[in-house]
């Protein structure tokens, strides 16, 4: 930190300001912590009034929920020419237990045992998708850090119409650190060629949208929201801005730097990242005058394959002037 | 919880309160909703603290949960979390009761809004650039860019606070 950014702090963190509520809302919390108020699985004291509000809320809209279920899954039984969900759900048990003995499919995919990153602390392989006249199942293999905050994952399916297959909401957090997700698919045909899979964090953020290819038995994940979770982001940037440097003479590159300022597309097909990314070569005065805005910025494409340790540059395009 | 886990724990909670009220009102800009963020976020990361390994990243850690616990608030309220028009005309008020020791949320009505985060993470609480580029998921460069983009504003806003002053 230089002098001007400890002057800056100096400036900001003399606030010290705290509302009173706030504060009360961290004694009240540490009361309840010391006196052993807060059982571990109910986190709720309903002497708190907002949190009782808040659980009376969360009641509402459960008891809301099943009435939306329970009249939902009745129109849908209607729909398919049963008198009510009970026949329904009969139907199906009847027939559940027909299949027992039963091979389910003769028409298994084998699509990948390559994990994907999905976040720093979670990865997952699309290992199977077992077929069954228009039902299919895929089955996933999900590894998890304990510390993981985005867990329990949900998952949405769509086949190359782009109609949904498969929605999950609202999944149990599983015990294990490595299990297995079995997504059981509506509506498959035979002319199904593709499937995306969108996988979402327990706050519904996507976090990655994976194109299955059921022909090539290809795996393409895609990030979304510019969000960079497939691979350390540090390493990541250090190597594309070794890369980058390589591109330039040992004269064009004096005084000056590579900063890589955004990374804004990454791509994982066949075994190969590509990842589009933007950076400014400033030079060491511009830097120091704070003057980096005002440098040129690129655009540039580069492909590497990763053994989990090292990247390996498989072809770095020639960067653009970005516009 | 044991009894020793508790006592590091309401330790930890303690020596960070400021730092999470900032955290949270640089995102929400609402006293009721920073309240309720803290609040989810004190019980998720009691729940969870066996969770922890490494103690000694306590800040970091529930400093990302509250983070995750403020865009949860955005989502579920469809709030859009920039400042809005009443608090900009307001700003006129507290710009004219200006009191040094309310400076940061001075500051954070003053720049760009979209660097409210970084600015409490960096000059606030401490945190390092590799730190802020993984709590916010964003590189490492978004963040520097950021962070130069912040300091030419604030720059320019003590400039004129010492202006004012002087003058």
């Amino acid at each position: 930190m230089d002098e001007e950014d400890k002057k800056i702090k100096a400036f900001v963190s003399s606030d010290k300001k705290i509302p009173e509520k706030v504060n009360k809302t961290f004694d009240s919390f540490i009361e309840q912590v010391e006196k052993n108020q807060i059982l571990e699985n109910d986190v709720i004291d309903e002497n708190n009034g907002t949190q009782f509000l808040l659980r009376f809320r969360k009641i509402l809209a459960v008891a809301a929920s099943f009435l939306i279920i329970a009249v939902g899954s009745n129109v849908y039984a209607k729909s398919q020419g049963y008198e009510n969900i009970f026949f329904l759900i009969k139907n199906i048990i009847y027939n559940e237990e027909k299949t027992d003995d039963e091979i389910f499919s003769d028409k298994d995919i084998v699509i990948s045992y390559k994990s994907i990153q999905i976040t720093d602390e979670i990865e997952l392989q699309i290992n199977e998708l077992q077929i069954k006249d228009n039902t299919a199942k895929l089955y996933l293999l999900v590894k998890e850090q304990k510390e993981n905050l985005d867990s329990p994952l949900n998952y949405k399916v769509y086949n190359n119409e782009n109609l949904e297959m498969y929605s999950s909401k609202n999944n149990k957090k599983h015990e294990e650190n490595i299990y297995t997700e079995v997504l059981n698919l509506k509506n498959y045909k035979d002319s199904c060629t593709k499937l995306k899979l969108e996988i979402y964090n327990n706050n519904g953020v996507l976090l990655k949208s994976i194109i299955i290819d059921l022909l090539e038995k290809t795996i393409e994940a895609r990030t979304e929201n510019q969000v960079i979770n497939k691979i350390s982001q540090i390493e990541l940037n250090k190597f594309i801005k070794n890369e980058t440097e390589k591109l330039y003479s040992k004269d064009e590159m004096k005084n000056k730097k590579v900063i890589i300022i955004d990374i804004y597309d990454i791509f994982y097909s066949n075994g190969k990242y590509i990842v589009k990314y933007i950076f400014m070569m400033p030079s060491d005065e511009e830097f120091e005058k704070d003057k980096v805005q005002e440098t040129t910025i690129y655009t540039n494409t580069i492909e590497f394959t990763s053994n989990n340790e090292d990247f390996i540059k498989v072809k770095i395009d020639t960067p653009e002037v970005f516009e | 919880m044991k009894e020793e886990d508790k006592k590091v724990f309401i330790e930890n909670i303690n020596n960070n309160r400021l730092k999470l009220y900032k955290t949270a009102i640089s995102i929400l800009k609402n006293e009721d909703d920073a309240n309720d963020a803290i609040q989810e976020t004190l019980y998720s990361a009691y729940k969870n603290y066996y969770n922890l390994r490494e103690k000694q990243y306590f800040t970091t850690w529930i400093v990302r949960i509250l983070i995750n616990k403020c865009y949860d608030i955005i989502n579920k309220n469809k709030k859009i979390a920039y400042i809005d028009d009443s608090i900009t005309q307001n700003t006129v008020g507290k710009e004219d009761n200006y009191d040094v020791e309310s400076s940061l949320e001075w500051v954070l009505e003053k720049i760009d809004k979209d660097l409210n985060e970084i600015v409490v993470l960096y000059y606030y609480n401490d945190f390092s650039v590799t730190e802020i580029s993984e709590m916010l998921n964003i590189p490492k460069g978004t963040v520097k860019s950021r962070l130069a983009r912040a300091r030419e504003q604030i720059k320019t806003i003590i400039k004129e606070k010492e202006g004012e002053f002087n003058g």
